[in-house]
């Protein structure tokens, strides 16, 4: 029988399945983005530390122990009571339990007019300046009810408290503001908060008239002692 | 007589290839000059807390990385070490003498002077807050106060 001779294959198509192959991995990788949780560290205070009395009403107190039980307001707690006691720690029936709670103001144009009237009077120019910045929170959200400047929530730890408990407290602190946050941006502006994009202006200057009204004011307490 | 004749093969011009390999190296030399390595070994295991409050972190030209964990290798020991950029650090102030240098000594220097350093840190979950706290002074100390930790999204 005579050998038939081969035809040779074309193999030109192979560069096309190739780069088809290429493309599809190209388009549906995604690399796995790095998550991060921020933290603003207190800044160091040269010299004797200023002491500071707090009404116990302003402070929201969080304790992680050595065995890394939770105490909320001197009671055991679990990490996800957090939230909510945070959310009436800034909002709250102001009537019903006003020596429970941080105090809060009604802010609105006229109540800003008045009180930068009274501080300029006063000469307390430095407070003039924060009142200052009220308006635009005003522009933006209109009339809204602040917390008093005092109002602090402290996170204490032990030496051994587990880093993993820290931060669970802290991510619920932070969870019990953003919903809050975020409850504000809906009713507003009809979208959510975690879509505001810094970069741009117009989103930056909502969420920073956001943050006016639910200010993140975490502080970390001393040292609990252990023995 | 039908369409699909079965006739003599007709050979059609063959198609020039000589260009594929031009396109694969350009692909290639792509993907080379984009892709970013991660150059820095970690020397120490970590397992990452989770949080639902993370947002995505964006590295610049002045994150600083620091890792909190117990050593791979077993002869350093099996308590939770610092380490910072490729080495496990031993004293604490180690730290902040790093960041100054870094402020002196590098040629941007006017920018980091100004600029804010930011504190990458991946940090062991069961690690105690003691050492996560030493790492925190002395950052204070050094004026470098923004610090962004590592977690897994849940």
């Amino acid at each position: 029988m005579a050998k038939r001779e081969l035809e040779e294959i074309n193999a030109s198509s192979m560069a096309d399945i190739a780069f088809l192959l290429l493309v599809f991995f190209l388009v549906t990788t995604t690399f796995s983005k790095e998550k991060a949780l921020s933290e603003r560290l207190p800044q160091k205070v040269k010299g004797p530390q200023p002491e500071i009395v707090v009404n116990p009403k302003n402070v929201l107190e969080i304790i992680a122990n050595k065995n890394d039980l939770i105490l909320l307001e001197n009671e055991y707690a679990d990490i996800e009571d957090i939230p909510d006691m945070v959310r009436k720690f800034y909002v709250h029936d102001k009537a019903s339990e006003a020596d429970k709670w941080p105090n809060t103001m009604f802010i609105d144009k006229g109540v800003i007019d008045k009180e930068i009237a009274r501080l300029t009077a006063e000469n307390k120019l430095d407070s003039v300046d924060s009142w200052q910045k009220k308006y635009k929170t005003v522009a933006i959200l209109g009339s809204y009810t602040e917390i008093s400047p005092r109002a602090i929530i402290t996170i204490t730890v032990d030496n051994s408290t587990k880093f993993k408990t820290y931060l669970g407290v802290y991510n619920a602190v932070m969870q019990g503001i953003n919903s809050l946050r975020d409850d504000l941006c809906q009713q507003k502006f009809d979208r959510p908060y975690a879509t505001l994009n810094e970069k741009i202006e117009e989103d930056k200057d909502i969420k920073d008239a956001i943050d006016v009204v639910y200010p993140k004011r975490i502080m970390k307490a001393k040292n609990l002692v252990t023995d | 007589m039908s369409k699909f004749s079965k006739g003599k093969k007709r050979k059609g011009p063959a198609i020039n290839t000589s260009a594929l390999p031009d396109i694969v190296f350009m692909l290639l030399f792509f993907f080379m000059v984009t892709a970013k390595f991660k150059s820095k070994e970690e020397k120490v295991i970590i397992k990452k807390p989770i949080a639902s409050e993370a947002t995505i972190f964006e590295k610049n030209t002045t994150t600083l990385y620091y890792w909190i964990g117990k050593p791979k290798d077993a002869s350093i020991g099996k308590d939770y070490r610092l380490q910072m950029d490729d080495a496990i650090v031993s004293n604490m102030t180690q730290i902040s003498a790093t960041l100054n240098a870094l402020r002196l000594n590098d040629p941007w220097t006017e920018k980091w002077l100004t600029t804010d350093f930011v504190n990458y840190m991946a940090i062991d979950r069961d690690a105690p807050m003691l050492m996560v706290r030493s790492v925190q002074e002395e950052l204070r100390e050094a004026d470098a106060l923004t610090v962004q930790y590592s977690v897994k999204d849940n």
